[in-house]
Parts: structure tokens; C-alpha cells; sequence
């Protein structure tokens, strides 16, 4: 098991977004051609130079708060071991909207290096309801089936307000202490809306020590600022091809998005 | 062969459509499949092996398997003891989906899978996303107590399920009177009128096994079952080179794993030699 904060000092993790699976309201494609549409964004992102990958179940809206059913489970296990067999990068599930269970099992069954957590300690009010974190269960899981994997936990998840008057300091703090988590994410309102930079100056401020990614809207333009204070960025939406969501990973897009990187350090 | 009963004179007391007789999946009139038992997976008991040792070691048996003219695999994780009961964690899905692909893609064979015990559902998901071809279901219809504890039909819920999901082409294999198993609660129902409930259930096959592992089925049972449905009825434990000759008019495929084992145990490794023996067994019976 790779830990892929000793490999990079800045990662770039690549967002791997599923269509949607079978099982999901607007599921259209056959299995082989949701294989096939993953492991082209995968190739896509290793040839730009990104460092690793996270593998989302992003088409299956509306997400269910709970577990997800066999059906998404199997259907992502197929797409990441296909994925797993066309690229060199480390690999990582997030199983939206917080079944940190099936991400583990994911990574057990499929390779994977770590998990990301939309709420692993305190409560959110998402679109799907109250999601409340439940860090003593993941972690015991993590234990029995997948003991190397990392966790990379959201603070104040997007899409998403905090259940009472917790503060960003606060929540990352204890998450990163008393939910034990491997790394801590910032992230913007919504998929695709940049974190504000006072709220990375907060975490980073808060957990000195702390690994902790830009869990949404970074771009080209915004990569530097962010990484002054963070220890990578994953990102999805503006790397698709025209920068529309629903369109393949692009290439070029990685590629100027890593040079970015770059010029930071 | 006595007269089929499960319908009446008129033919509508179930409205049943009439099957064809074999299998689409298979070429072969009476198939043989080759089991193939995973080794235990993430978070058993016995688990022991990486998922990535566990995928080779499957691959290597499909090929073997493959190499060896058997006409379709199964995927089974037998070492996962002590069964849970009607479901499984995400850990044995995803494993177990992973392995599937791997053999589909290696033997090229027809594949199907069963998940124990009784998690029947997951196996739907996991043939449906790994292009397996076939589920093989416990507790499909009626209720039996198993070592897991009761197991109750599933089939209502579970063809609801692959309907759903949208794997229709996804064939369910159905025990009736299932090995490992007290049947008591179901005394009075015949292991004939248990087929013919599976194909009212929209099973798509029955198997019919002995009372373990490894142990040979009734001829008796096997007769009255093909009395009492159109579908195809495969043997599904104890049918060796040895006894073939005893089922092989009377059953219209063979479901074999501890035959090809070393020691002829279900736990040993798959011997070739035990493979080839069979099939060459089976090509004789086929031929007189």
C-alpha cells in the first residue's frame, strides 16, 4: 500500500465521475460502456500527469444517505478493477454519499489506497437529509478489512451545512483528533465552487500538522493560492473536455493543470 | 420417462409458459460446470490470502478448467465459513465481483456465481456487473432451516430485484431440498412439487443435490423432479467419473467441485488430471 503524500509533496488526485449505474434513475449505459467511459478518463488523467485517482459513483443522484445496494457496489468494483488494470496510479473510492463501508471494501477488493469521507465525525444537513458521521464504525471496519487505507475526511462538506453552531476550526480539529482521519478536505458550496481561502487559512491554522486537500473548484488559476496552504487538490469538473461536467476528461486540461502545480513549489 | 404432471390436462392451472427444453447458455446438451471456490475473502475468519492472490488463484483453475473443455464455471465463496445468513457486507461484493470479472474474462466460458449463504441479491448485482451469465440461489422457493439458521424463499423479492437493475439475462439456478440442510417444515411438500413451485416462480432451473457436499443426489428425486417441471434439472453435489454413468440419462447437466479436487475434497486444489478424467468420462457417456 502506497502512501501517496511520501510519493508527491503536492498531489493531484483526479476525479474518476461514474455515469450512472445500474440500479440509478438515470441509468442509460451498458455495464462494458461505463467500464470503457472510466477507464478513458483514467488513461486520460495518468497521460496529464495526475497522481492519483478517486473513482465516485457521481451519476447515481439522488445519492442515498445509508449504505448503497449491491447493484452500485458491484457495478464500481467492475469499473475500478478495469480502471485498475489500465493505469499506474494509485487509487482511491469515494462512495457517495457517505457509505465510507462499501469505499473500504472497494479498496479491499479492488487495490484502492484510501477513501474519501464525506462526513466521518460531527452532523451535516445535506441534500439527503442528516447524515451524521460515524468514525467508530469506519474505522473498525477499516481494521477488519482494509487495514492500510487512508481516510481523507471532508470538513463541512459541500452541498451541505453544519448541524448547529459548529465552527470550521472546531469541526477540522476533531475530526482530524477524535475521528482519526488521514487527511482533511476543503471544499466550496457545491461540486465545482472554489473553497474560500480563509476557510484553508482556517483548517490549516486549526491542524498545523494536518494533510489537507481542496476538495472542490480548483482550476489553473486558482491551483497556486490553494497550495500554498494545502497538500493537493482533487479535481473533476474543470478538467473536462470545454470544462462541461458531463463530457471525458481532457487531457490537456491535466496537463495544464499539473504544470500549475508545479510552478508552486 | 413418466409424463410430466406439473400442469393439469388443460395446461392452465399455472399458465405456464412452456421452456424449451436445454439450456441456451450451453452448446453442450448436458454441461458440466466446474466450481470454483474462492478463497476467503477480506474480513472472514479464514481469511488469509490478498484479493490479489485470491484472483490468481481463481484464474489459474478457470484455465484449467477452461484448458480442460468443462462447458461453464462457478464462483462460489465456500471458505467464507461460518456463513452469514440472506446477505453480505460490501467487502465480499466487491471481492467477489472483481474475481468474476477476472475468470469471465479468462475462460470465456459461461459463468455464474453464488454468494453464501443465501445472499442471493448481491449475486444478481455481482453477475450483472462482472457479464456473468447465471446465479445459482438457495431458498428460491419454500423455506428450509440451513446451518445458517431459516432461510426463506427469495424469489419474490429477488426477480424484483434483477428487474430492477436490469439484468433479466441473468439465468437463476434454484436448489430444491438443498444439501446441508433439515427440510422438516416442508415434510409434506415433495421435492417434485418444490421444482415445479420454482418454475411457477420463474426459476430458470433446478438443481437437485444429496445431503452434502460431495455426496451424490437420489436417482429417485432426480426422476420425480424432471415429473414435476419443464426446466432444465442439473446435479449439483457428488457426481463423480465413477457414478456419471448412473445420472447422466436422467439429469441434463452436472454442477462438479469436490471430483476435481485433489483428494476429491473440496478444499484442495483443482488436479487437472481429476478434470480431464471426468470430462473424458462424460464424452464416453455422451457418445453411447
Amino acid at each position: 500500500m502506497k502512501n501517496i503524500f511520501q510519493s508527491h509533496s503536492k498531489v493531484f488526485f483526479g476525479v474518476v465521475h461514474l455515469k450512472p449505474l445500474p440500479g440509478a434513475p438515470r441509468h442509460r449505459l451498458a455495464m462494458a460502456d461505463i467500464v470503457k467511459a472510466a477507464v478513458t478518463d483514467a488513461v486520460a488523467y495518468e497521460r496529464g500527469g495526475a497522481h492519483a485517482l478517486i473513482i465516485e459513483n457521481f451519476g447515481d443522484v439522488p445519492f442515498t444517505k445509508g449504505s448503497v445496494a449491491p447493484e452500485t457496489l458491484a457495478a464500481m468494483a467492475a469499473a475500478g478493477c478495469a480502471v485498475r488494470a489500465a493505469v499506474k496510479l494509485s487509487i482511491g473510492y469515494n462512495v457517495l454519499r457517505n457509505d465510507a463501508r462499501a469505499a473500504l471494501a472497494l479498496c479491499a477488493a479492488c487495490g484502492g489506497d484510501f477513501i474519501r469521507v464525506n462526513v466521518l465525525s460531527g452532523a451535516m444537513i445535506t441534500d439527503q437529509g442528516i447524515i451524521e458521521g460515524d468514525a467508530y464504525n469506519v474505522l473498525r471496519e477499516r481494521a477488519r478489512v482494509a487495514p492500510a487505507v487512508q481516510i481523507f475526511a471532508d470538513v463541512h462538506v459541500k452541498h451541505a451545512v453544519p448541524l448547529g453552531d459548529w465552527s470550521l476550526a472546531d469541526a477540522a480539529t476533531d475530526t482530524l483528533e477524535r475521528g482519526l482521519a488521514d487527511a482533511l478536505i476543503v471544499s466550496g458550496v457545491g461540486t465545482g465552487k472554489a473553497a474560500d481561502i480563509s476557510d484553508v487559512e482556517c483548517v490549516r491554522q486549526a491542524c498545523p500538522a494536518a494533510k489537507i486537500l481542496l476538495g472542490s473548484g480548483v482550476n489553473v488559476g486558482n491551483a497556486q493560492e490553494f497550495l500554498r496552504l494545502a497538500d493537493g487538490v482533487i479535481v473533476g469538473s474543470s478538467l473536462k473536455r470545454d470544462g462541461k461536467l458531463a463530457n471525458p476528461v481532457d487531457a490537456r486540461r491535466v496537463a495544464a493543470l499539473a504544470r500549475a502545480m508545479t510552478q508552486t513549489r | 420417462m413418466d409424463e410430466y404432471v406439473g400442469l393439469d390436462s388443460s395446461g392452465s392451472r399455472l399458465n405456464l409458459p412452456l421452456m424449451p427444453g436445454p439450456n441456451p447458455l450451453f452448446k453442450n446438451p448436458k454441461p458440466v460446470i466446474a466450481m470454483i471456490h474462492v478463497g476467503a475473502l477480506p474480513g472472514t475468519p479464514a481469511s488469509r490470502l490478498t484479493l490479489a492472490q485470491i484472483e490468481a488463484q481463481a484464474v489459474h483453475e478457470a484455465k484449467i478448467y477452461r484448458d480442460s473443455g468443462v462447458h461453464g464455471i462457478m464462483l462460489e465463496n465456500m471458505h467464507d465459513t461460518p456463513y452469514l445468513r440472506g446477505h453480505v457486507g460490501p467487502e465480499i461484493v466487491a471481492s467477489m465481483a472483481l474475481v468474476s470479472r477476472a475468470v469471465k474474462n479468462i475462460s470465456g466460458l459461461p459463468c455464474g456465481i453464488q454468494i453464501l449463504a443465501g445472499a442471493n441479491t448481491e449475486a444478481i448485482a455481482v453477475a450483472h456487473a462482472a457479464g456473468l451469465d447465471f446465479i445459482r440461489a438457495e431458498g428460491f422457493a419454500f423455506a428450509h432451516v440451513a446451518d445458517e439458521g431459516i432461510i426463506e424463499s427469495s424469489a419474490a423479492e429477488l426477480l424484483r430485484y434483477r428487474r430492477l437493475i436490469g439484468a433479466e439475462r441473468v439465468q437463476v439456478w434454484a436448489d430444491v431440498k438443498k444439501k446441508h440442510s433439515a427440510h422438516a417444515i416442508t415434510a409434506d411438500v415433495g421435492i417434485g412439487e418444490t421444482a415445479h413451485a420454482v418454475e411457477f416462480m420463474r426459476g430458470d432451473l433446478v438443481i437437485v443435490t444429496g445431503a452434502v457436499t460431495g455426496d451424490a443426489p437420489q436417482k429417485a428425486d432426480v426422476l420425480e423432479v424432471k415429473k414435476y417441471t419443464h426446466l432444465p434439472v442439473y446435479l449439483g453435489s457428488g457426481v463423480t467419473a465413477k457414478n456419471l454413468r448412473q445420472f447422466f440419462e436422467v439429469a441434463d447437466g452436472f454442477i462438479i467441485g469436490s471430483e476435481f479436487k485433489t483428494g476429491g475434497h473440496w478444499s484442495g486444489a483443482v488436479d487437472p488430471k481429476r478434470v480431464e478424467n471426468f470430462i473424458t468420462a462424460h464424452t464416453r457417456q455422451a457418445k453411447s
